[in-house]
C-alpha cells in the first residue's frame, strides 16, 4: 500500500580553513558542498574559516533503503576542509548515529567509517531506511 | 495491512493535526512526512490493540500516557473520546511542542515534563482513570510503578509489553537442584542488555540524568557540546512473559485482556515486532 514517503534531510555543516597559524587561510579557497538526496540537491559555497551552514533536502522515496551523500563538489585538494556538526532526519536529531555515516576521500577512495571530518575533497555518504528510519525518528 | 484499523484511522486523524502535531515537535522539517502520511502497518498494528480494542477504557476516561513519545497515542486518545489526556514525557522538545500543538487545536490535553517516578502525583493531581503504558517496561522499573498504581485510584492499565516468550531460556540442572532447596522453579527471567546510550531513550538512564539535553533527553553530549563516547552506555531490561502475567496477578490486578502479537510487521524500525514480542495487557485495579 505504502508508495512513496517524504523524506526531509537537514545537514549542518561547517567550513573549517585549518591553520591560520600558518597563513593557510588566506592560502586556502573556501569549500563548496553539496547535499543529495535522491533528484534533491541543494549547494552551497563557503565565504569564511568556521562559517555554518545548513543544507537541507526534501524527497519523495519509495519503500527501501536509500543514501544521502554530502560532497566537496570540485576535486581541489587546496579548499577547505568540511566538519559535518549534525545530521536530522524528518526534523529529529539523529545523535551520535551519525557516526554511522562513511567518509571516502576523492584521491585514494579510502573509506573512512565514522569520520564526519571531511578534511580532503570527498564524500560523505549515510544510509536511511523509508518510511520508518532508526532511533526515534517521525511516527513510530 | 489492517483495513479496520486504517478505516478507523482514516476517520479520527485529521492531516492539518498530524502537520501541526509534527511542526510543532520537530520543526519544518517534519511538514513533508506529516503531510499525505500513511500509517505504517506497525503504527496501525499498535493502533488497533493500544486504542481500538480498548477504546472502553479510554472514552469518558481522564487519560495518563506515560513516556507519551511524539504524543500521537496521546492524540488518539483525546480523538477517541478521552475526556481528558495527560501526557508524561522527560524530553523538552516533545512536551513544550505537544503543549502548543494542544493549546493550538483547543484539545484538552496537557503534557508534563518528568519520569516515572511523577506518574504516582499526576495521577492524583489529575484524577486519573486510565493509565497507557507503552514501550516503557523494558526501561524503566515498572515493576515499583505497578505496586504505586495498584494503591491509586486508577481503574484501568493499558499495557503493551516488549516481552520475551518464556521458551527462549531452558533452565540448567542446577536451577532443578536449588528448587528443590526451596524457592521453587522460578517464575520467568529478565534478559539484561548494554545499549548505547544515544537513542532518544536515553533520556531516562539515571546515570546521566543531570547532563541530558533538556530538549532532546541526549545524555551523550559534554558541556563543549562534544560527544562522550566514555558515557555512553545504558542498560534495558526485558522481562519473559509469564513472570510478566505473575507479577501483575500477584501485585493485585486483575488481568482482563491478554493479547501476544500475530501481526507480521515489516514497516518498523523496531528490533521487537519482526520477532513478534509485543504483549498488550488490559488490567483492572479492583481498588
Amino acid at each position: 500500500m505504502h508508495t512513496q514517503t517524504t523524506m526531509t534531510v537537514t545537514l549542518i555543516a561547517q567550513a573549517d580553513m585549518q591553520d591560520p597559524m600558518e597563513g593557510f587561510v588566506m592560502r586556502k579557497t573556501p569549500p563548496t558542498a553539496r547535499l543529495t538526496l535522491a533528484s534533491a540537491t541543494q549547494e552551497h559555497t563557503f565565504t569564511a574559516d568556521r562559517e555554518t551552514h545548513g543544507f537541507t533536502v526534501t524527497a519523495p522515496l519509495a519503500e527501501g533503503e536509500h543514501q544521502i551523500t554530502f560532497q566537496h563538489t570540485r576535486p581541489d585538494p587546496g579548499q577547505g576542509a568540511l566538519l559535518i556538526r549534525e545530521l536530522r532526519i524528518q526534523g529529529s536529531r539523529t545523535g551520535l548515529a551519525v557516526y554511522r555515516g562513511v567518509y571516502t576521500r576523492h584521491d585514494s577512495q579510502e573509506r573512512l567509517p565514522g569520520h564526519l571530518y571531511m578534511g580532503w575533497p570527498g564524500t560523505w555518504t549515510y544510509s536511511i531506511r523509508v518510511p520508518v528510519h532508526d532511533g526515534g525518528i517521525g511516527f513510530e | 495491512m489492517n483495513k479496520r484499523a486504517l478505516q478507523q484511522w482514516t476517520q479520527h486523524v485529521t492531516e492539518p493535526h498530524l502537520t501541526s502535531l509534527a511542526t510543532h515537535v520537530w520543526g519544518e522539517d517534519a511538514r513533508g512526512m506529516a503531510q499525505g502520511f500513511r500509517p505504517t502497518d506497525s503504527i496501525l498494528m499498535k493502533y488497533q490493540h493500544n486504542i481500538l480494542d480498548f477504546e472502553r477504557v479510554i472514552r469518558n476516561r481522564r487519560v495518563l500516557d506515560v513516556g507519551c513519545n511524539h504524543g500521537l497515542w496521546s492524540y488518539l486518545c483525546h480523538r477517541h473520546g478521552a475526556r481528558r489526556v495527560v501526557g508524561l514525557e522527560p524530553r523538552g522538545l516533545f512536551v513544550d511542542g505537544l503543549n502548543a500543538f494542544a493549546q493550538e487545536h483547543g484539545m484538552d490535553m496537557e503534557f508534563v515534563k518528568g519520569l516515572d517516578t511523577d506518574v504516582s502525583a499526576l495521577v492524583r493531581r489529575h484524577n486519573i482513570d486510565t493509565v497507557l503504558m507503552m514501550g516503557v517496561d523494558d526501561i524503566i522499573q515498572w515493576e515499583r510503578l505497578m505496586y504505586e498504581l495498584r494503591s491509586s485510584r486508577v481503574e484501568w492499565i493499558v499495557m503493551q509489553n516488549d516481552s520475551i516468550p518464556d521458551n527462549w531460556v531452558q533452565f540448567e540442572q542446577e536451577i532443578m537442584r536449588m528448587a528443590e532447596l526451596g524457592p521453587g522453579m522460578p517464575i520467568g527471567f529478565t534478559l539484561h542488555y548494554k545499549s548505547h546510550n544515544a537513542d532518544m531513550r536515553s533520556s531516562i538512564n539515571p546515570i546521566h540524568l543531570d547532563r541530558a539535553d533538556p530538549d532532546t533527553g541526549y545524555q551523550h553530549v559534554d558541556s563543549d557540546g562534544k560527544v562522550d563516547l566514555k558515557s555512553s552506555e545504558t542498560v534495558v531490561n526485558k522481562r519473559s512473559r509469564y513472570y510478566t502475567r505473575v507479577f501483575l496477578e500477584h501485585a493485585g490486578f486483575e488481568v482482563v485482556e491478554s493479547k501476544i502479537q500475530t501481526e507480521q510487521v515489516t514497516q518498523t524500525a523496531s528490533q521487537s515486532s519482526p520477532l513478534k514480542l509485543y504483549h498488550w495487557l488490559l488490567l483492572r485495579n479492583p481498588r
